[in-house]
């Protein structure tokens, strides 16, 4: 009787491993998909293949790893990197798609061949296209077709100009959509203080940036000295008092200028700032245009 | 007899464990499709909700109490549409009155501030999500659905003009302007109206100031003395509105197409050679209710109501509430006492103290009629003992 009843339940789960066998194999695609839309759904920044989605189904160059896309997004409130590569397929060899997802902000050709942990599934064909304006990334993997919408990632390469918006051109204008957050996603304190008398951002007078920028981090605002390199001079935290006795000197701008003039700005201090009346601009021992009697 | 058993039983122990393990992998797949599910649903709702956001309130609903939303934006009365878009406050009180998402019951928003009955938080999401290249300010709202937090960060971009990077001229002195200068490399944001009561009190609430606040949430913040006018524009990572950023973008530039001409030239009124207002101002018979809608000078005080948010007259970027209405304080960094720009109900319309550009010498500490230099005591006629003085903010966004 007990023979039977054993022989019977392993029968029964045989049935059963081969029914959720199926099940795994049917979900795959899925799977690997919602893990994806998982991940990138509050993502801010895609760099795709150009060369990938010029191709009708991806299969050059042959049997190699390349790069798809390499996307920023927010992992528990911090910058993580999402690499998207693919394995081309070659003569009966299928094609891979895999995922692996980093912290901060890495470089995806650097994990090319990494033993990560990852997620990969294997296809017989890839195409991939992204519409700009829409902001879909559209997969057709063997028949299935599959649509990422990246509703954070701002359109590229736009300039300000009359009546412009202030925020980044996105799917959603002034809507940033965070995806699925832990519960306890907070509003935390706004600013932490950081030491007035350091720049938040120090630029080197060939323009060269010496620290990275975290004037995001000040305490109410920040400013910046008087400078003509594009990305702006050093900047301090705090309140602006450009003009003031002893304090940095108002940007004047650089219409004035002949040429591009790049390192000692200190002689064209009177052309490109200004200050109170009865104070003049002129460079202290820092090399910083301020405004003195 | 009994080794064939026992193998037969560890054989099935172990296809049982197998199968298990397989059950609970599919299921965990399944609930993880599920999520990305959720995403989706609730992202289809992002478009209706954006469009919430930036339209405000476009049918009315506040103005004609179909919507209740005094304890959100006051009682209704004489404001323009412009207060409800970008309005935090606005889409409190959709929630509050359960109107957005009509027919989603299964949605819901996490009430963020208990205390003050508010869905949203302010926040600095370059700092939320250490990245800079985010606003520094914006709001927090978390919507809820099938026990999942979805938080969704709404900034304000209905509210700042861009302005142009080209060459200016500021000041005026025997006709010659003091110097001219540009923005060239740098992006100037500039607040489209003057801060308002809501703008005051939220700050007020966010970091316990101790002041007042008299007048319904969309009437112009006055009173607040240059230093905390200042803390207020730090609250929202901004500066003070510069008295030569205020000129560059409510003076007209002459041709919009040149950024770079050789002599700038000094318009009166906001839109050039062929402004309304001058043409209004020069026929026979002052259509008086007309004017009042663009400039809300000394005249119209006893005869028209005020309209806040008003969006006529604007400047040549998009700036309103740049003539009439409240004085307007500057940070002046040429001349810190010419700091207050004389354009108000406090001139008749005729009076040139009206006309843009044109800044009075306040000798600073109070808003008191006495605090007020090189003005001629008969153009002082209209104005009270303690005067009406509004500010707005301006931001520099990286290239």
């Amino acid at each position: 009787m007990i023979r039977y009843l054993t022989l019977i339940t392993t029968l029964s789960m045989f049935i059963f491993w081969f029914i959720l066998n199926q099940k795994e194999n049917e979900l795959e695609i899925d799977f690997f998909f919602s893990q994806l839309e998982i991940h990138l759904a509050n993502s801010y920044q895609a760099n795709l293949n150009e060369d990938a989605l010029k191709q009708e189904k991806i299969i050059y160059p042959f049997n190699s790893w390349i790069v798809l896309g390499q996307f920023s997004y927010f992992s528990s409130q911090k910058p993580a990197t999402l690499c998207l590569f693919f394995h081309t397929p070659y003569k009966n060899k299928k094609g891979s798609l895999k995922f692996i997802s980093l912290p901060d902000i890495q470089v995806c050709e650097d994990h090319l061949y990494s033993e990560r942990k990852n997620e990969m599934i294997e296809v017989d064909s890839l195409s991939l296209k992204y519409n700009p304006e829409e902001r879909f990334l559209s997969f057709l993997i063997n028949d299935n077709k599959r649509k990422i919408f990246l509703s954070n990632v701002p359109q590229k390469a736009f300039s300000y100009k009359r009546f412009s918006l202030s925020s980044s051109k996105r799917a959603y204008q002034g809507l940033l959509f965070l995806g699925l957050a832990a519960k306890n996603f907070s509003s935390k304190s706004f600013n932490i203080p950081l030491a007035k008398k350091n720049p938040c951002h120090n630029v080197s007078s060939s323009c060269k940036n010496l620290t990275k920028f975290k004037c995001h981090l000040c305490e109410g605002g920040f400013f910046s000295e008087v400078s003509l390199c594009p990305q702006g001079g050093r900047k301090f935290c705090g309140p602006s008092h450009c003009g003031e006795k002893g304090e940095v000197a108002c940007m004047k701008g650089i219409f004035q200028l002949k040429e591009k003039e790049n390192g000692d700005y200190c002689r064209l201090a009177s052309q490109i700032s200004f200050c109170q009346q009865g104070l003049f601009p002129q460079c202290n021992e820092e090399k910083m245009i301020i405004c003195e009697k | 007899m009994k080794k064939t058993f026992y193998l037969g039983l560890s054989f099935l122990v172990i296809l049982s464990s197998l199968t298990l393990w397989k059950y609970f992998r599919v299921r965990e797949r399944k609930n993880l499709i599920r999520k990305a599910e959720k995403i989706t649903f609730v992202r289809s709702l992002l478009s209706d909700f954006e469009k919430r956001w930036t339209r405000g309130d476009l049918e009315s609903d506040w103005s004609h109490l179909r919507l209740k939303c005094s304890e959100d934006l006051g009682d209704f009365i004489s404001v323009d549409d412009d207060f409800t878009r970008c309005n935090p406050d606005y889409i409190n009180c959709l929630i509050r009155n359960n109107v957005l998402f009509l027919g989603k019951d299964q949605i819901s928003w996490e009430l963020l501030d208990k205390k003050n009955g508010k869905y949203y938080r302010p926040v600095n999401p370059a700092l939320l999500l250490s990245l800079e290249s985010l606003p520094r300010f914006s709001y927090l709202f978390v919507l809820k659905y099938d026990h999942e937090n979805f938080p969704i960060i709404l900034e304000d971009n209905c509210h700042e003009a861009y302005l142009p990077q080209r060459i200016y001229s500021f000041g005026l002195e025997n006709g010659d302007p003091f110097f001219r200068w540009d923005n060239f490399q740098r992006n100037l944001f500039i607040d489209k109206y003057l801060v308002s009561n809501r703008d005051l009190l939220e700050w007020i609430r966010e970091t316990n100031q101790d002041i007042k606040i008299e007048g319904r949430p969309y009437e112009i913040a006055l009173g607040l003395s240059p230093e905390k006018m200042g803390q207020f524009c730090q609250f929202r990572g901004k500066q003070l509105l510069t008295a030569h950023v205020h000129e560059a973008s409510t003076l007209h530039p002459g041709d919009y197409a040149n950024s770079r001409p050789l002599k700038s030239l000094y318009y009166p009124f906001p839109d050039g050679k062929l402004s309304k207002i001058s043409k209004m101002l020069n026929e026979d018979e002052i259509n008086l209710e007309k004017t009042c809608s663009w400039i809300y000078s000394a005249e119209c005080r006893d005869k028209f109501s005020f309209t806040h948010f008003s969006n006529k007259n604007p400047s040549w970027i998009g700036l309103f509430q740049i003539m009439g209405g409240a004085i307007e304080y500057v940070q002046n960094p040429l001349l810190p006492n010419q700091s207050l720009v004389s354009t108000s109900y406090y001139f008749p319309l005729v009076s040139t103290w009206q006309q843009l550009g044109k800044r009075l010498f306040w000798e600073g500490q109070s808003f008191q009629r006495n605090r007020l230099k090189d003005i001629e005591e008969q153009d002082l006629t209209f104005l009270q003992e303690n005067f009406d003085v509004g500010f707005r903010c301006m931001r520099e966004v990286g290239q």
